[in-house]
């Protein structure tokens, strides 16, 4: 695959779609059911971002009407203010080319990494990630939560090109462990790019005291944040790498000038 | 080629009448009575006493072929109709995945399909195990979520959906009930932010549906009546009446009886209506079967999944 287009942004406010009472009041029921087998009551004032308005701004940034998508994966980690939506399928409407859409969870900051492999494994023409984070838990939480809402979309081709991408994902991976693991995942992937750029997030620094030079990415961003940095660099090549403590998945990717 | 190599079905014991869930989801006696004489609904299974995580243990436990094998486990994949069904960031998917002693595995939800999504994950699994090295790869693919709030209990005049779960292992090159062809069409216009389109849905639903089968059939190089049963979903009987009087398939070879026992389980349909067929051998070997489901709610997916069993 290469990656032929990249787009990002930071949302603001809320998710217009709050400004509805009916659907307001559905939400608000809904986060309250979901929260109280868990001894957690719900925050007054619903607050927080839609990903289907976030995506959807970004898909419609990233891929032109004469660009059709045949697979779109969405990817989050924290959830959003419209819990029961079926976001990716709503995706696949506004999308050029209908495409097949889906969205990966439950996985911390190692989704995207996820959908890019499972975009590899399609092999289609063409394929969207869209990979999103917003700041707003609806329920008494001690989660930290991202400082902002935001999200970032690539967008990739099939066969040879200028970008070629490279996934590994390593699985329970204790933070002990994790120099070794990415000292030789940085080094084979490395090989044959030269200048490659390291871009880490700043949880994979945390735990990683001989780490190559790099870019940090932004604090306080879990998922979006080293995609963030890769969005930005059109140019040379880039290698992302992230580390979710909680979930213990270490991974990698490399967006290679060929 | 993507095959099920073994599979576990949970469906709790405890049952309750539909009338006793009139109250509890505001239903008029009128409804009430259309799911039961007009949709064939009777009783729908919950399982208050389990979590959403030892729901799909309970699943997972069962399934004796997994034992000894969890190192050659390399993807743990929950399909999920419900997109959103913990607080964050509990994870009942890596709860149980510890448990298992399936913590090398890579593991995610796959979702946003509806009640489609459990069949999404059967065709991941199929597609990163064809693309691992390890030939000797397996995927378990779970299904299972709890009805916990009105949204998650009631598809409004089409079904009530009820708790269980399945785990399901696959291969890329199994020999048994292997998967000769999935489509999958989706329908993002019927989400609620286009307006209420809730006839033009009912309106498409079957139509959509026929379509996705009829495709399925062709991709798997078959014609209908090579189909010895379909696993629908059990959203409802008489979707599936009218389904098959639309595409001239005969109504007795649809697995409908777990509709009033069981409730429309989400995702785990399928794999519920496969172990019914098993324990009724209905199936016989080389025998083409269908699986068809519907994901229905904020925009709709439409899927269709041949096998050779």
């Amino acid at each position: 695959m290469r990656l032929v287009r990249a787009g990002r942004r930071a949302f603001t406010g809320n998710a217009d779609v709050l400004a509805d009472d009916e659907h307001r009041a559905q939400v608000t029921d809904y986060f309250a059911d979901l929260a109280r087998p868990f001894g957690l009551a719900p925050v007054a004032g619903l607050s927080g971002h839609s990903y289907g308005e976030m995506a959807g701004a970004l898909v419609a940034e990233v891929v032109p009407a004469t660009e059709p998508v045949d697979l779109l994966v969405l990817a989050f980690s924290i959830h959003d203010v419209w819990p029961g939506r079926a976001t990716a399928t709503y995706l696949s409407h506004l999308c050029p080319g209908t495409p097949m859409s889906f969205a990966l969870c439950d996985q911390g900051s190692a989704s995207p990494f996820t959908g890019l492999r499972v975009m590899r494994d399609y092999g289609v023409r063409r394929a969207l990630l869209v990979v999103v984070e917003q700041a707003s838990l609806p329920y008494e939480s001690t989660a930290a939560t991202p400082l902002e809402h935001r999200g970032v979309a690539m967008l990739y081709e099939d066969g040879t090109g200028s970008r070629v991408t490279d996934v590994r994902q390593y699985p329970d991976v204790a933070p002990e462990a994790v120099p070794g693991s990415a000292l030789l995942a940085v080094a084979e992937l490395s090989a044959g790019h030269p200048g490659v750029r390291v871009v880490l997030s700043d949880s994979l620094a945390a735990v990683w005291p001989d780490r190559p030079d790099h870019t940090r990415a932004q604090a306080g961003q879990p998922t979006t944040g080293v995609w963030w940095h890769l969005a930005e660099a059109q140019e040379g090549s880039v290698l992302v790498g992230d580390y979710d403590p909680e979930l213990r998945y270490l991974c990698f990717a490399v967006v290679a000038a060929s | 080629m993507t095959a099920l190599d073994a599979m576990s079905v949970y469906t709790p014991a405890f049952r309750v009448p539909i009338e006793d869930l009139a109250d509890p989801l505001g239903l008029t006696g009128m409804q009430v009575r259309l799911f039961r004489r007009f949709h064939g609904l009777d009783q729908v299974r919950f399982d208050p006493d389990r979590s959403p995580a030892e729901l799909l243990r309970a699943a997972a436990e069962g399934l004796a072929e997994l034992r000894g094998q969890e190192h050659r486990v390399r993807y743990v994949i929950h399909g999920r109709a419900m997109p959103v069904v913990v607080p964050y960031p509990h994870n009942p998917l890596h709860d149980v995945c510890r448990q298992l002693g399936l913590a090398h595995a890579l593991a995610f939800t796959v979702t946003q399909q509806s009640c489609a999504s459990g069949l999404l994950a059967v065709e991941l699994a199929g597609r990163l195990l064809a693309g691992d090295q390890d030939d000797d790869a397996l995927a378990l693919v779970l299904t299972g979520e709890k009805a916990f709030t009105r949204h998650a209990r009631l598809l409004p005049g089409t079904s009530l959906f009820a708790e269980g779960a399945s785990a399901c292992l696959v291969s890329a090159n199994g020999k048994r009930d292997r998967m000769l062809s999935f489509v999958c069409a989706q329908r993002g216009e019927f989400d609620g932010e286009f307006g209420d389109r809730e006839d033009e849905f009912q309106r498409q639903y079957r139509p959509s549906l026929a379509e996705v089968i009829n495709r399925a059939v062709a991709d798997a190089g078959l014609a209908l009546d090579d189909i010895r049963l379909v696993l629908p979903h059990n959203v409802n009987v008489v979707t599936w009446q009218r389904l098959c009087s639309l595409i001239g398939f005969p109504v007795q070879r649809v697995l409908l009886s777990n509709v009033p026992d069981n409730g429309h389980m989400f995702c785990t349909d399928a794999f519920a209506n496969y172990r019914t067929a098993r324990e009724r051998d209905l199936l016989r070997e080389g025998d083409h079967y269908l699986v068809a489901t519907v994901g229905a709610g904020a925009g709709a997916t439409f899927s269709a999944m041949v096998f050779q069993h």
